[in-house]
């Protein structure tokens, strides 16, 4: 062997040895998870219940200018989407919603977190009567720029138990209860069956058996705008909110709406387009039941330059019951112009399993209760309630439901029907 | 088309009287060892030969006359030596080259910006061509920096083959340098074709061909082990070469090995880790025979850098600021890593029918896996600290009035803090480890994008000397193409899962169970570390072409017609059944075929052996490329809409002169682009979802002039100076169809505006004095590079009337400021080089030394991109903010060096 093949295998052994020592940094430690702990220098500061800090600046934008601090458990956050660059904290005396310019703020703030908040430099006001703790932009009370978030929220420990909601009843809501998450036993909603909210925009939903005009309001942006509302009843829970005098109820997602039932649609018709499959049928007078596009109800009304004499059936198209153990209807109407009196008795619904076409039969059919009427003197819609379908119904391939319509030749009130449902 | 095939055809096979022959023969060697260099390319005239193993060769040419013998090889001095023939044959004895920097040595071979941007990679070009051109010499070499690009074309215009091998890639068309890199030993050797002229291995493309030779008998005798320090991509890098040369029993091998490495390169939060093998061996049967295996690798890792916007930039006051990276306890640790590791193995058959006949043939398998590590993110922040909405300008938006504290603190958060100005690594673990509590999905995933690829080679080519005045050279390359694509988990960050569903088609369509599934057939599947998740097909292509060319050469003219012919076959096959288009995306999609052919023709006039007149015309078409004929590859096999097959002609004429002391070349060129295609892919913030925009019958003409020259001014000094001036440029109003990822819209189709715009991604002006000294076996090397005419690569979406929607005749400014192309600041650049060989007995010591960018010049940007996202109010129906998606740029490196000791023996 000679010297240059002892040197070539010399440089070899130094390539390789260089190529296995020298390492280049791949793997990386997993952090730890961070326990945040807040530890206040001991500077002059006042710590204030969220109540009392809502007391002592209770203008639409008060700058904070003090040392306050308070602090709260969140109760809601901006997960779903149905609270926006938002979340609300609450302490044993009240809540409060703070506003942040930032999104996604769930991943830092989740539902149990302990947030202590420094207020001095931040702003409190009211947004349409709403309190929230934020910043000043355009004179009125905004958000907190995100540089200043490491500023003023501090997280203590790791989320932990959660706030336990306040059962609280629409008839008796106060102001104190505002931004707090609230429970509301024994409700239903109204619009089971329609989407939370509208397609476009935040969608307002009434709930029902509640006493009170009570809605529940749902973002567009929220992850579970688009889905179906369920029908039955059941509890629901959420943040009061407030909007000018009104209480309204945000949800945080969809498991805040508890022990209702999804159920199956069997039958729709909206009228926003037409009749649809339901059939006008004339036992007596020259008006009919006719579609208005404009207003997207069925309509039917005895008053054509004077009142007259009208029988009007509207009969649904043929609904297959035969594989259904239970069944509902419900539509919202309008009554107008017509004798407040007269009309229950004027305006009803009727079921039938054997009729097939042409002027209705009396024999065919048998009446159903409308739980509720409009007020009868004005074009707000009222919702029918629940009607359940009659067990000797359910089974059945050909069952019809009809809208029954009188006037007389002293009263011809108009009847307006819009989202008419069949559901399991 | 038949009269095409027809004429060339006959001209092919046209055959004319010979004529008396000339040669100028001698013999190469190296000046400081004396030994014979093998493989230098000598030339006179237009013609061209190689070096032997002893250094000899054999140059006809065609005339009696006074010739400059020019001698190439890298690392050597170009050496030129003037010779009078008059007849039979002239020797010039021995010639004497001095060692010069190689590439390996200069480490500019290895500068690679990391390119991402939101539509398409920047294109690297890393082929260092030695030749004896000066101008091809220079720009690829000193330009490369600012991504110069020859006469503008995109890289797959620029064809490479190893060992006859064309290894562009399947999908993107380019040669991609780093499957060899750190392979510089072995790699040195290599014929380079101009433009579009063809050449014995290869009809040529637009941008130039190079073939390299790796066989081992070619490849030098002897060991070398050299140590590089840099503070480029890499710090360190060890090489060991050693090759046995062709033994006497027959029999050659080499084997090389290197190891690039770095901690940190120029641009913080980058590092490099890369290793290379290669292994040859030759077996020479007979006089007519010779077998060899070629196989080599270089599996890399590099931690990649990114483009910002220039308000971060100025802002840090750091034009290398790089997003990619942040601290995770205390460690930089980089999200966006690219490895690659395509292993390519060579069986080559070179065949010597007869003394004018030779036939190369090769059988080649290449596979391999590359893989892009990224960021993903569910119902979170975008984790990127320079995303928009994080950057000062839009923070401080916000409230009104503006805030001047706030504005303060928010730059002050930026320089100040990591976890501001960098990924917060520690605040995205933690947001798992929250939803861990919580029993829910990771918010933050490391995902790695892959692409794993298989192809077969088999490739023929004949050389025939059909007699004194005419050579055919012809060849088959078929080859098949599989490339899978797929992502897959590469780190948890903490949390327990990730759900595989498509969070832009959730968000649209909530009550759609189908849309949103990426993989139907295992719907909202749970994804755990290493899983294949999101996407998951295989594109597949299969490609025959055929060329010829046929050359004629007479004492005051030569000239040369040739052709390809080629077919192509390409299909998509889906492992997941994507819940966005159920009826294409699963298994195996309808085949497609594509047919293109290209004409070329020259001739050459020859005043005298010393300077000589050359025209080049060529004609072809080219399908387009793989990458872009699916619209949304990852999702449907629906095919980009309008694509069309891209029709080219083009042609140069150069003055080419030739004296002992003055050399260079003058080219006009002129090339005409019909029906291109290009694919583009962004983020649309404002309908959340990825857009794919194809952009079809788009014409373009790149024309200009080249130039190069090298004049002796003293024996050991010599000038160069280079100057390319182009004019690259839309011709027409191009349409463009964009297709939305998520379905939320239907495909939209519309004029882009693009006529009369420039082409972008490369300098159109770009020029270079240098000085040469070399004494003793000292060398100095001084050169000073100019740039101008840099515009930004232009994007198409914001030259639609859609995008100007809505604004009024009267807001022209901000119609202008939309559509506008950006022309870059030109600027200069110096480069330095000192280096000494050394001889004691027989070995020999080789020290370099180059600084890039001696001025430190860190205001040249290099390449950069026009956002493609718009700041479109759609319920304002109008542009909003025109500042909200400025250009992101890369800046070339500021002043860098590149030490090289080599030892050799």
């Amino acid at each position: 062997m000679n010297t240059k093949n002892i040197l070539s295998i010399l440089f070899i052994l130094a390539t390789i040895a260089f190529s296995l020592s020298s390492c280049v940094k791949g793997d990386f430690d997993e952090p730890p998870i961070i326990v945040p702990k807040v530890e206040f220098d001991t500077v002059a500061r006042y710590d204030m219940t969220i109540a009392d800090l809502l007391i002592k600046y209770p203008g639409t934008c008060d700058s904070i200018k003090d040392t306050i601090i308070i602090k709260g458990v969140v109760t809601a956050n901006d997960e779903s989407g149905n609270l926006y660059k938002a979340i609300t904290i609450q302490d044993e005396t009240a809540g409060i919603m703070i506003a942040i310019n930032q999104t996604s703020l769930y991943v830092d703030f989740r539902v149990g977190e302990r947030v202590y908040i420094k207020c001095r430099g931040m702003y409190l006001g009211r947004y349409h009567n709403l309190p929230q703790l934020g910043f000043i932009n355009a004179g009125a009370i905004g958000q907190l720029p995100k540089a200043y978030i490491s500023m003023h929220l501090f997280q203590d420990s790791l989320p932990g138990k959660k706030v336990e909601p306040v059962v609280v009843s629409p008839t008796a809501l106060n102001v104190a209860m505002v931004n707090k998450l609230v429970r509301i036993e024994n409700v239903s909603f109204a619009d089971a069956g329609s989407t939370f909210s509208d397609a476009d925009a935040s969608g307002d939903r009434q709930l029902e058996g509640v006493g009170s005009t009570f809605i529940v309001r749902t973002s567009n942006f929220a992850n579970f705008a688009k889905m179906t509302i369920p029908s039955g009843s059941g509890t629901i829970q959420g943040i009061l909110s407030y909007y000018n005098s009104t209480y309204q109820l945000t949800i945080r997602d969809t498991n805040d709406i508890i022990g209702f039932k999804y159920v199956k649609t069997l039958f729709s018709e909206s009228f926003a387009n037409g009749l649809g499959g339901f059939t006008p049928q004339s036992v007596s007078g020259a008006q009919t039941w006719t579609a208005d596009i404009t207003y997207k109800c069925a309509k039917m009304s005895g008053f054509s330059g004077g009142n007259n004499q009208n029988e009007d059936w509207l009969i649904s198209p043929a609904i297959d019951l035969s594989s259904v153990s239970a069944a509902t209807v419900r539509f919202s109407h309008a009554i107008n112009k017509g004798d407040v009196a007269n009309m229950m008795t004027n305006h009803t619904l009727w079921i039938s399993k054997t009729y097939s076409s042409g002027l209705p039969n009396p024999s065919d059919w048998v009446q159903l209760t409308i739980p509720t009427y409009p007020s009868g003197s004005s074009w707000t819609y009222a919702n029918s309630g629940d009607i359940a379908i009659p067990a000797a119904y359910l089974g059945q391939s050909n069952v019809r439901i009809a809208f029954k319509y009188l006037s007389s030749t002293t009263e011809s009130a108009t009847w307006e029907l819009q989202n008419f449902k069949v559901t399991e | 088309m038949k009269f095409i095939y027809t004429l060339l055809i006959s001209l092919l096979f046209f055959s004319v009287p010979s004529w008396a022959q000339f040669s100028i023969t001698g013999q190469v060697l190296d000046g400081l060892t004396g030994s014979a260099v093998s493989q230098a390319k000598v030339e006179a005239a237009s013609k061209q030969t190689l070096t032997g193993a002893d250094g000899r060769f054999v140059l006809e040419v065609s005339s009696a006359g006074d010739y400059t013998v020019i001698v190439t090889v890298d690392g050597y001095e170009v050496t030129s030596v003037p010779v009078k023939v008059t007849n039979g044959a002239a020797d010039i004895g021995k010639v004497s080259l001095k060692p010069s920097i190689t590439q390996s040595e200069s480490g500019l071979a290895e500068i690679t910006l990391s390119g991402e941007s939101d539509d398409k990679d920047q294109a690297v070009s890393g082929v260092l061509h030695s030749s004896g051109d000066v101008f091809t010499n220079t720009a690829s070499y000193s330009f490369s920096s600012m991504f110069f690009k020859e006469r503008g074309y995109d890289s797959e215009y620029e064809n490479v083959y190893i060992e006859g091998v064309p290894i562009n890639d399947g999908e993107s068309g380019r040669a991609v340098y780093g499957e060899w890199g750190g392979l510089n030993d072995v790699f040195r050797n290599r014929e380079f074709l101009n433009g579009i002229e063809p050449g014995r291995f290869s009809i040529g493309t637009l941008g130039g061909s190079t073939n390299f030779t790796t066989r081992a008998s070619k490849q030098r005798k002897g060991s070398k082990f050299s140590y590089a320090l840099s503070n480029r991509s890499y710090t360190n890098r060890v090489m060991f070469t050693y090759s046995t040369g062709l033994k006497q029993n027959n029999w050659a091998f080499t084997v090389s090995g290197s190891r690039r490495w770095g901690n940190e390169g120029y641009v913080e939060g980058t590092f490099y880790d890369g290793y290379a093998y290669f292994v040859g061996a030759e077996k020479k049967f007979n006089s007519r025979h010779s077998l060899a295996l070629t196989a080599y690798a270089s599996p890399t890792k590099r931690g990649m850098s990114s483009a910002s916007t220039q308000e971060v930039y100025d802002m840090l006051n750091n034009n290398y600021y790089n997003s990619s990276w942040g601290y995770q306890n205390g460690d930089k640790r980089n999200s966006r890593i690219k490895t690659s590791n395509e292993p390519m193995i060579i069986l080559s058959e070179y065949w010597t029918i007869d003394e004018k006949t030779t036939v190369t043939s090769s059988l080649a398998y290449s596979f391999g896996k590359s893989g892009s590590t990224a960021l993903n993110w569910y119902n979170a922040r975008d984790p990127r600290p320079d995303y928009y909405r994080s950057l000062p300008g839009y923070q401080s938006s916000y409230p009104d009035p503006v805030d001047p504290v706030l504005s303060q603190t928010i730059t002050n958060q930026w320089l100040t803090d990591p976890s501001v100005r960098q990924i917060n690594w520690n605040g995205l673990y933690q947001a798992n480890y929250l939803s861990n509590l919580e029993g829910k999905q990771a918010n933050y995933i490391l995902e790695n994008n892959i692409t794993s690829t298989n192809q077969w080679y088999l490739n023929s080519r004949l050389n025939k000397q059909i007699n004194d005045n005419s050579t055919l050279n012809g060849g088959i390359e078929l080859s098949h193409y599989k490339g899978s694509h797929y992502k897959t988990l590469d780190d948890l960050l903490g949390s327990n899962y990730w759900v595989d569903i498509d969070q832009y088609s959730q968000r649209d369509f909530q009550a759609d169970t189908i849309k949103l599934q990426n993989d139907l057939k295992n719907p909202d599947r749970i994804i755990k570390k290493g899983d294949r998740f999101g996407y998951d097909y295989d594109l597949y292509s299969n490609n025959a072409t055929l060329w010829a060319l046929k050359q004629y050469s007479f004492p005051k003219q030569d000239y040369y017609i040739g052709g390809s012919i080629s077919a192509n076959q390409y299909w998509r096959y889906g492992n997941m059944m994507n819940g966005r288009d159920t009826l294409t995306s699963y298994h195996k999609s309808e085949v497609h075929s594509n047919f293109n052919y290209s004409i070329k023709a020259g001739y050459t006039y020859k005043i005298s052996g010393r300077h000589y007149v050359t025209i080049n015309v060529a004609s072809m078409t080219r399908s387009p490329l793989l990458r872009d004929a699916y619209i949304s590859p990852r999702t449907t096999a629906k095919l980009s809409p309008g694509m069309t097959d891209v029709r080219i002609l083009s042609g140069d004429i150069s003055y080419v002169f030739r004296y002992p002391n003055l050399n260079g070349r003058f080219t006009l060129y002129q090339t005409v682009f019909h029906n291109y295609s290009e694919l583009l892919r962004f983020y649309d913030d404002d309908l959340r979802t990825f857009v794919n925009m194809s952009l079809t019958n788009e014409d373009r003409v790149h024309q200009g002039f080249e130039f190069g020259a090298e004049a002796k001014l003293m024996s050991n000094l010599s000038i160069v100076g280079v100057f390319a001036y182009g004019n690259y440029r839309y011709t027409n109003r191009p349409t463009g169809t964009r297709n939305y990822d998520n379905g939320s819209l239907p495909d939209t189709t519309e004029v882009v505006y693009l006529k009369n715009f420039f082409v972008g991604g490369s300098p159109q002006i770009a020029s270079s004095l240098g000085l040469h000294y070399n004494k003793n076996y000292w060398f100095f090397d001084l050169n000073a590079n100019f740039y101008d005419k840099i515009w930004l690569d232009v994007n198409p979406q914001r030259r639609t009337t859609s995008t100007i929607h809505g604004l009024l005749p009267s807001e022209s400014d901000i119609i202008k400021t939309l559509s506008q192309q950006q022309q870059l600041d030109g600027g200069m650049t110096l480069d330095a080089s000192i280096g000494k060989s050394i001889r004691i007995n027989s070995y020999f010591l080789n020290i370099n030394f180059s600084i890039s960018n001696l001025l430190d010049n860190q205001k040249l940007i290099s390449g950069g991109y026009e956002q493609s996202r718009i700041d479109f109010n759609t319920a304002g129906n109008r542009v909003e903010n025109l500042n909200a998606f400025p250009p992101k740029y890369y800046y070339a490196y500021g002043r860098t060096y590149f030490l090289n000791i080599g030892f050799r023996f």
